[in-house]
């Protein structure tokens, strides 16, 4: 190991990973070690029989993960402030001795680890996914699940859907201190950068640092033109979930719509519990539905080689649409809506994108569009992969790291009878 | 209940009524109100069940072992580009969680590696430290109560364990042929031979050993093939410092001539049977002698004519042990020698040194490592010495107390937190830090 040695900070991460930003964490963490990093992972679990803020060392691909268990029924401001938690992850700082924390999805972890390491003398990275750090909700989405669409987001505006407006004033002050705190803010798109820095999120400090996706292997091609041949249906995809903020509703109505039934449609279940389509009726619905289970990224080609559009209907202003580059780099055709970081790629029409809140009657117009065009190849999209993003992350650091090199070279393999290597 | 009814949430509601049936929708209505009212928030972070087992770490074991992340292969130290050692051990008694553990930890910081220590029936101290440590040390543990499951974690997290003793508690040989045992209850003799094994076997389910004496370690690879280190009690700063405050402190009294015997655990009335003869009569031949008795002992086992110019001072802290020894004129340490004693370290010399005060004790186990006869004190090797010996310093008390000093200057640049090879065996530092 030549390279510096980062400390992730994560909600979730393996081996209990869940949702694309985690996945973005631990795939550019896998890519940062391949570069010569020396990459520690910090998560949360929450287990009854543990005690509180207890620490538990595991290890997924010869990463370091470190899962801090965070007692049950943590009141609202413990999800943004969480001092016990802080000390407990400033107590793996002063051990793990990493040169730079890299602060990413931190809700229920709390900001404060920002102030933790910062007061430790280590440069912080922030990557703002979603919009947790603006919105109590995380999604800018009403409790009736409709995107509230402020932009720039005003506080004083939320009145109507936070619980207790100063408990979330007090939570924005908070965060936004917090947030300036950091040395680098990162955004996935810009569309992110803009609509935080607008909402007064660390203002003129962010970079747009793009996800990276897993690109096909050499095999997939062959898979996907190997399932056209032996079924001639057009098959759709849809990762959401039966979530209205994702979309469900408007596919249901627009495929209830359809006068055809000559597809297939495969519907992800990304529960952690495999319940997500527990008690969906998709009974009378023209096709056939199948339900295909959660996947790693080392699956995802053989989800992918079973669809050839992707149905992306989300009703909120996403800050990046992990599954749409995924899908375009393996030559799938996207539907979406016009939702935030989504549309910021190369094989974006604009004429195409359906505006949220359209209703189902754009998007049965374009699914039937798609059917008429079959199952024909198409072209897929450049998109940047995670050790693209990982090298575009070193360059970010590198003024960061002094005297720490950034040098690429071999990660050593694990020495478990000496343990010279810590030298 | 307003509060609950703005629009966004009542349209909520209708939602699920729609899509799901009023039942539904009211429990739902119900747990949010509910939370809310408890002042509980949503959590992202899913509650995930006790999955089951016999302690501790069961559950979590069981979750890892499933998602293919049970094995910790990188060497810790790689993550933590540094020593960190995890003491866990059975510190109940004062002297030995003194000397084999607390100072541990400055000898240690002086080297640049961290040492934290847990009590073993601190359960989630002692799982915590294990977590980001790169050695695991255990002390005088037997496999009983939760200590396998340590060792169990210490193996996934891949941690070398060092085991560590002062005694030689897996010895029914040695238990068997201790004088001192003979005044224990028959039960209690049975018990420690009872609980040899169990020292053994959890002291050759470590990597390596490390005992006070050379002794002792000739005695445990009599027990283990595992490699045996020497690791020496020595005199921590803390024991420096208060023995110079205990010095300073304390009266000259020139009236009377004070020897002392201390005793850290029961069972020394053996030993103290080997120079009562030479004591008696030394008391004897001057009303103005007196002896001190510090710690654990029998009364019911001291002579009659001994007991009128005896004083009891009991076990408290180490410093005020440290105080009330240095009103001492000297201090005697017999030991009987059978092979329990000849295990024995020197820590009641490094006392008696930290406070000046000269020490007569027997030539068995450490003692006369640490005891430089007729410099620092005298080492007798047979009855007669004793009363010798006590008298000798009885006479000339300018001669007891430079003795005294030089037993202190001794202890200061042999046997303070040094990394000299008469403290620690060279092995066991490359152990640590290779």
């Amino acid at each position: 190991m030549s390279g510096p040695h980062i400390l992730i900070v994560n909600v979730f991460f393996a081996p209990n990973a869940y949702g694309g930003a985690t996945i973005v964490a631990e795939e550019v963490a896998h890519a940062l070690r391949r570069k010569g990093c020396l990459i520690t992972a910090i998560s949360l679990i929450s287990r009854a029989e543990l005690a509180p803020y207890a620490v538990i060392k595991s290890e997924v691909n010869g990463l370091t993960s470190y899962l801090v268990n965070v007692p049950e029924g943590r009141s609202y401001a413990a999800r943004y402030n969480n001092a016990d938690l802080a000390e407990s992850i400033g107590g793996l700082i002063d051990r793990l001795v990493p040169d730079l924390v890299h602060v990413h999805c931190v809700q229920d972890v709390g900001a404060g680890v920002i102030e933790v390491a910062k007061a430790r003398g280590l440069p912080v990275v922030l990557s703002v996914h979603d919009f947790w750090w603006l919105c109590e909700r995380q999604f800018m989405i009403t409790p009736d699940q409709r995107y509230c669409g402020q932009a720039p987001v005003c506080l004083s505006r939320c009145r109507g859907c936070v619980e207790d407006f100063s408990a979330a004033r007090t939570r924005d002050t908070y965060l936004k201190r917090q947030a300036a705190l950091a040395d680098i803010v990162t955004y996935p798109s810009q569309f992110a950068r803009d609509l935080c820095e607008a909402s007064g999120l660390a203002p003129g400090r962010g970079t747009v640092w793009r996800n990276g996706v897993c690109l096909p292997d050499s095999t997939y091609f062959v898979a996907q033109t190997a399932r056209r041949a032996t079924d001639a249906r057009l098959a759709f995809g849809y990762l959401g979930g039966p979530a209205q903020i994702k979309g469900w509703p408007d596919i249901h109505a627009a495929f209830a719509g359809l006068e055809r039934d000559d597809f297939t449609m495969h519907l992800v279940d990304g529960a952690l519990d495999g319940g997500w389509w527990t008690g969906i009726d998709l009974t009378g619905l023209p096709g056939e539905w199948q339900i295909h289970p959660r996947f790693s990224q080392a699956e995802m080609d053989t989800f992918y080689a079973q669809i050839d559009v992707l149905l992306f209907p989300s009703q909120w202003k996403e800050t990046f649409g992990l599954a749409i580059r995924e899908a375009l780099a393996r030559g799938i055709r996207v539907i979406q809506t016009d939702s935030g970081g989504t549309v910021e790629h190369s094989g974006v029409v604009a004429a195409d994108l359906i505006p949220i809140g359209a209703g189902p009657a754009p998007l049965r117009a374009q699914i039937a569009a798609q059917m008429d065009r079959g199952i024909g190849p198409t072209a897929p999209v450049h998109v940047a992969t995670y050790d693209d993003q990982a090298a575009e992350l070193l360059t970010l650091i590198r003024p960061l790291l002094g005297d720490v090199s950034c040098r690429p070279e071999a990660t050593p393999a694990a020495r478990p009878d000496s343990w010279g290597s810590a030298a | 209940m307003i509060r609950y009814l703005r629009p966004s949430l009542v349209r909520q509601f209708l939602w699920v009524v729609r899509r799901d049936g009023v039942r539904t929708a009211l429990t739902r209505a119900c747990t949010y109100v509910m939370s809310r009212r408890r002042g509980v928030a949503p959590s992202d972070v899913p509650r995930t069940p006790n999955m089951g087992g016999d302690h501790y770490l069961s559950g979590i074991w069981r979750s890892l072992a499933r998602s293919d992340a049970f094995h910790v292969i990188a060497a810790p130290a790689y993550v933590t580009r540094r020593r960190s050692i995890a003491l866990i051990g059975d510190l109940n008694l004062p002297q030995c969680r003194k000397y084999r553990v607390e100072q541990l930890e400055e000898f240690w910081r002086l080297r640049d590696v961290e040492l934290r220590y847990a009590h073993h029936q601190d359960v989630p101290r002692a799982v915590q430290i294990l977590q980001d440590a790169t050695h695991l040390m255990c002390y005088r543990l037997s496999g009983c109560g939760d200590v396998p499951m340590l060792l169990y974690e210490a193996r996934r997290l891949r941690l070398p364990i060092l085991y560590d003793i002062d005694d030689p508690l897996f010895s029914i040989s040695a238990y068997e042929t201790y004088a001192n045992m003979t005044v224990l209850e028959p039960g209690l003799q049975a018990h420690f031979a009872a609980e040899a094994p169990r020292y053994l076997e959890t002291m050759n389910g470590c990597d390596a050993v490390s005992v006070s004496t050379p002794g002792l370690a000739d005695h445990a690879r009599l027990y283990t093939s595992r490699p045996v280190f020497v690791r020496r009690n020595f005199a921590d700063q803390a024991t420096l410092r208060a023995g110079q405050q205990a010095m300073q402190a304390s009266t000259d009294n020139e009236a009377a001539f004070r020897v002392a015997f201390a005793s850290g655990s029961q069972g020394h009335e053996a030993d103290f049977k080997i120079i009562e003869a030479e004591l008696t009569a030394f008391l004897a031949a001057d009303g103005n002698r007196r002896l001190m008795m510090l710690g654990h002992f029998e009364r019911r086992h001291l002579p009659t004519a001994i007991a009128r110019q005896t004083e009891w001072h009991s076990f408290t802290d180490y410093d005020t042990y440290l105080r009330t020894l240095a009103q001492a004129d000297c201090v005697v340490m017999p030991l009987v020698g059978d092979p329990f004693n000849r295990c024995k370290s020197a820590v009641r010399a490094i006392d008696a040194a930290a406070v000046g005060t000269p020490a007569i004790c027997s030539a068995v186990g450490d003692l006369p490592q640490v005891v430089r006869h007729d410099q620092t004190g005298f080492v007798a090797r047979s009855s007669r010495d004793w009363g010798g010996s006590l008298n000798t310093l009885a006479r000339d008390p300018g001669a007891a107390r430079a003795m005294g000093l030089r037993a202190r200057r001794n202890l200061e640049q042999h046997w303070s937190a040094q990394a000299a090879p008469h403290i620690v065996d060279p092995d066991l530092m490359d152990w640590v830090l290779a």
